[in-house]
């Protein structure tokens, strides 16, 4: 087996779709939430006249958490003629409605109001927009922010989301699903690197959608000259590229702060706010990881590979006698019913 | 000129011309006085005798025309060269005199006559029926005198069975052929013929003129051809053939006080049998026992059968449920005459209507009957041309099931001109079709060849008439480059240079599927290895890594 085909195993292991039977539980409540949101909003004057999925579940992008537990990132659209002045408004709204679904500890954050269920594990990011035309604005905000903060604040969701998927960039010429599929599991890796190697404090400031952008930017997709993806080579050159692409500031004292610009509007830090200690840490384990890639990169054994690897990524990352047990054990049938094909005589 | 060579004096003279489109000829006078030598043809110009120096074949030397200087003593120093090896050397004269033996023989026999043609294998002493040349024919196999044994190999549907056995052609006489042990090498003129031809029956074992007076000459008839065969150099086998005529039926004339009244003529023959006919084009007699099954006879089975007959392989059998239809006729190989007719039995029509030992059979039968029918072992090479990835995915996954040990070949090509592939997958050597079907993304059996230079799922048909008439666009350059290069690979395994599984793909310009907005493979842009044999192994294969 090669270490292309474990990586994949690693990937199918920590991999989690909206589709998913584990995610089931949460895909319900989620339709469930919506529709009392719905009404809710409805009620108070500004129906829901879209709502979308965001953040990682729509990118696919989406990791198992080590603890099994699942989010949910929904986005609601008010139109504009009908939204409050006050954004915190519709929070409100959504607050009141997650704590009566027996959500606790419902908070309004600045962009967003944000619970957890806590007998199915489940996290919840609820978004409110309103619509003009075709822009979307967020509602800034939280509950006791004074007029000055709070703020309909221009906003490009569905842009985000554009980029993530976009494959019109030269790096993807030739089989350019395949790549954008390798760019993905590269974000899958790393966020099980982040959740594996930083402490739960740090952790949380090592956002998703920071990772997430940076490797877009820097992507370096590796198929060899068979099409044959190599996403060890991939992931390597990429996190060497972050480490030259500018998102680390050396600050005088040695340590380092991190700033990743949101690729659409409103083109903010993503980091914005984060301290010295989360920027330093970062920095290192990101060279750490590095340095670990290029000994994987130069060992010939595969056990050797998948030790290494194992200590990056954790125990979903098979080792080289796990790959023994399972080999020849069962035939791996292509997922698709079927697949347009070319082939003719 | 006058010069000297290997001792001898010797005059040479240039035969001028306008210009030199060719090496420049040095004839070289009074050639009788050095004896018989190789590759110098005596003949008389204005009276005068001179050799015809024999230096290259016309077409091997590229000449610079714009020096003619340079080349007058270019060919002078070949002229020379070739003269000192002739005249030095008796025993590599004697050699080359008797490998050049039928160009000299060819010198003695009338131009423009057509040869006879002579239909046998084996260098035996036998007697045939002479057949006469249809009246008023110009060409074909009928506008020539034959020479057939009545236990010929050649293929009942061939032009050369037809034009002997259909067109009820007279017999015109007999001919004998006779295997010399040793060759004389061929008198310089005409006027020898006659002692050369009772020097070498002379010279013919005890038994062999035996049976040749007792049995084969005692015929009498007023025509005689005679026929003759014999070893040359480096195991060379030549014919050649002797016309004698007489105005009064007699035998065969054996000896010198029988000649009289006999007219000897030189004639050229044409050798109609497999060894030399398959050989002189580029085939193999070693490939006339293999047996191989072509199926799917579209654009590019029908090229990768035809090539394998032209190669040698006699017993090729083709399977293909489809009719030729008129939509077939711009890449395919069969003509029109055969519209409505099934392809493979086309097919066979057409291989043994171009190779006259052709054995090829057919099935108007689909792959899946094919394998519930016959028993694939049987087959030395199963070329499958069906342009199907499902059906030839099946049938891989039958053979295993059913531990059926034969060696396939798939081939197929892609629309728009960007390429095609051939899989050879030996049994027990590392890689199977399988390898090439890989999923890359996932490592698990995939449903479209990795191999490929188009991605997957995109609209690549194309239609004229609608549904039921859609068909993937590429021109008969792309069948043709794709067959031909299925059937080296399939060649080579069958001659046994080629001992492993591998792949082989060719890479054709990308303007067509640009054109189309046809994405294309990484591989596709990678690709610089057109036609080179690679492994075929992938070490992701669940059935090669078991």
């Amino acid at each position: 087996m090669s270490i292309q085909r474990k990586f994949i195993n690693f990937h199918n292991a920590i991999k989690l779709s909206r589709e998913d039977d584990k995610y089931r539980d949460a895909r319900e409540k989620d339709e469930s939430i919506l529709a009392a949101l719905k009404a809710a909003f409805k009620e108070a004057g500004y129906p829901v006249i879209e709502t979308f999925i965001q953040g990682s579940l729509r990118t696919a992008t989406t990791i198992k958490h080590p603890k099994n537990d699942f989010d949910i990132d929904r986005a609601l659209v008010i139109d504009s003629a009908n939204a409050p002045e006050d954004p915190v408004e519709v929070k409100k709204v959504v607050c009141s409605v997650l704590e009566k679904r027996g959500f606790k500890d419902a908070k309004i954050k600045m962009p967003c109001v944000t619970a957890d269920y806590a007998s199915l594990n489940l996290h919840i990011d609820i978004v409110v927009y309103r619509k003009s035309g075709d822009n979307y604005e967020l509602a800034v905000g939280k509950r006791n922010s004074g007029d000055a903060v709070k703020e309909w604040s221009p906003s490009d969701p569905k842009g985000l989301i554009d980029n993530i998927n976009d494959k019109s960039s030269y790096v993807y010429i030739g089989s350019t699903e395949d790549k954008l599929c390798q760019y993905k599991r590269l974000v899958r890796y790393m966020k099980r690197w982040r959740d594996e190697k930083f402490e739960d404090s740090v952790r949380k400031k090592v956002y998703s959608i920071g990772i997430t952008v940076m490797l877009k930017e820097q992507f370096k997709p590796v198929l060899n000259e068979e099409g044959k993806p190599d996403d060890l080579q991939a992931l390597r050159d990429t996190v060497a590229a972050i480490l030259t692409g500018g998102y680390f500031k050396p600050q005088v004292d040695g340590n380092y702060r991190v700033k990743v610009d949101l690729p659409v509007t409103p083109s903010r830090d993503i980091f914005d706010g984060s301290s010295a200690a989360t920027g330093t840490q970062f920095w290192n384990k990101l060279n750490t990881v590095l340095r670990k890639l290029d000994k994987a990169l130069a060992e010939e054994s595969l056990k050797k590979q998948c030790d290494i690897l194992r200590e990056l990524f954790g125990d979903d990352f098979e080792t080289a006698e796990d790959a023994n047990r399972n080999e020849g054990a069962k035939v791996a049938f292509s997922t698709a019913g079927s697949v347009g094909t070319s082939q003719g005589a | 000129m006058s010069t000297t060579i290997s001792g001898y004096a010797a005059e040479l003279m240039l035969r001028i011309e306008d210009r030199f489109l060719s090496l420049p000829e040095f004839l070289l006078l009074e050639p009788s006085k050095y004896g018989k030598l190789a590759h110098v043809n005596i003949e008389r110009i204005d009276d005068v005798e001179v050799g015809l120096v024999c230096v290259n074949a016309p077409d091997a030397v590229s000449v610079n025309f714009d020096q003619p200087l340079l080349l007058v003593r270019d060919s002078l120093k070949r002229h020379i060269s070739l003269l000192e090896s002739v005249m030095s050397d008796p025993d590599w004269n004697d050699r080359e005199l008797l490998r050049e033996f039928y160009s000299n023989w060819l010198f003695l026999c009338k131009s423009g006559q057509k040869p006879l043609l002579i239909n046998f294998s084996q260098p035996i002493l036998q007697r045939v029926d002479v057949y006469e040349p249809i009246e008023k024919a110009n060409y074909g196999l009928h506008s020539y005198y034959v020479a057939h044994p009545s236990d010929s190999e050649i293929s009942k549907l061939s032009e050369m069975h037809f034009s002997i056995k259909e067109r009820d052609r007279k017999v015109a006489g007999k001919a004998v052929v006779i295997p010399l042990d040793q060759l004389i090498p061929a008198p310089n003129s005409n006027e020898s013929v006659e002692d050369w031809y009772l020097k070498t029956i002379n010279r013919l074992p005890d038994e062999r003129l035996n049976q040749l007076r007792d049995q084969l000459g005692q015929w009498r008839d007023r025509h005689y051809w005679i026929v003759f065969t014999a070893i040359t150099v480096d195991n060379n086998r030549t014919w050649f053939a002797l016309k004698l005529d007489n105005d009064n039926k007699k035998a065969l004339p054996l000896s010198s006080n029988k000649i009289d009244g006999w007219r000897l003529t030189p004639i050229s023959v044409r050798v109609f049998n497999q060894e030399n006919v398959v050989q002189r084009g580029g085939g193999s007699t070693s490939l006339a026992d293999k047996k191989v099954a072509v199926v799917g006879v579209g654009s590019v089975g029908s090229e990768v059968g035809h090539k394998l007959a032209a190669a040698g392989v006699r017993h090729l059998h083709f399977i293909d449920p489809d009719f030729y239809q008129i939509d077939n006729l711009h890449r395919h190989m069969l003509p029109q005459a055969y519209i409505d007719l099934p392809k493979s039995m086309g097919m066979v029509y057409q291989c043994h209507a171009q190779f006259p030992w052709s054995d090829a059979h057919y099935s108007c039968e689909s792959l899946l009957t094919f394998v519930e029918k016959y028993p694939c072992d049987f087959f030395d090479l199963i070329v499958i041309a069906i342009g199907n990835p499902s059906l030839e995915r099946f049938f891989k996954q039958h053979l295993l099931d059913n531990n059926i040990d034969v060696t396939t070949l798939n081939c197929w090509l892609e629309g728009f001109g960007v390429g095609g592939h051939a899989v050879l997958d030996i049994s027990g050597t590392d890689g199977c079709l399988l390898c090439a079907y890989v999923d890359h993304a996932d490592g698990c059996r995939g449903l479209h060849s990795n191999l490929n230079f188009i991605e997957a799922n995109q609209d690549v048909m194309k239609s004229i008439a609608g549904c039921g008439n859609q068909f993937i666009s590429y021109g008969a350059a792309s069948s043709a480059q794709t067959a031909v290069m299925a059937s080296s690979l399939a060649i080579r395994y069958l001659e046994g240079k080629q001992a492993d599984s591998c792949r082989v793909s060719w890479k054709g310009d990308d303007d067509d599927a640009q054109a189309e907005n046809i994405k294309l493979t990484h591989r596709y842009y990678q690709f610089k290895e057109s036609l080179k044999r690679l492994p075929l192994l992938d070490e992701d294969c669940d059935v090669c890594s078991r």
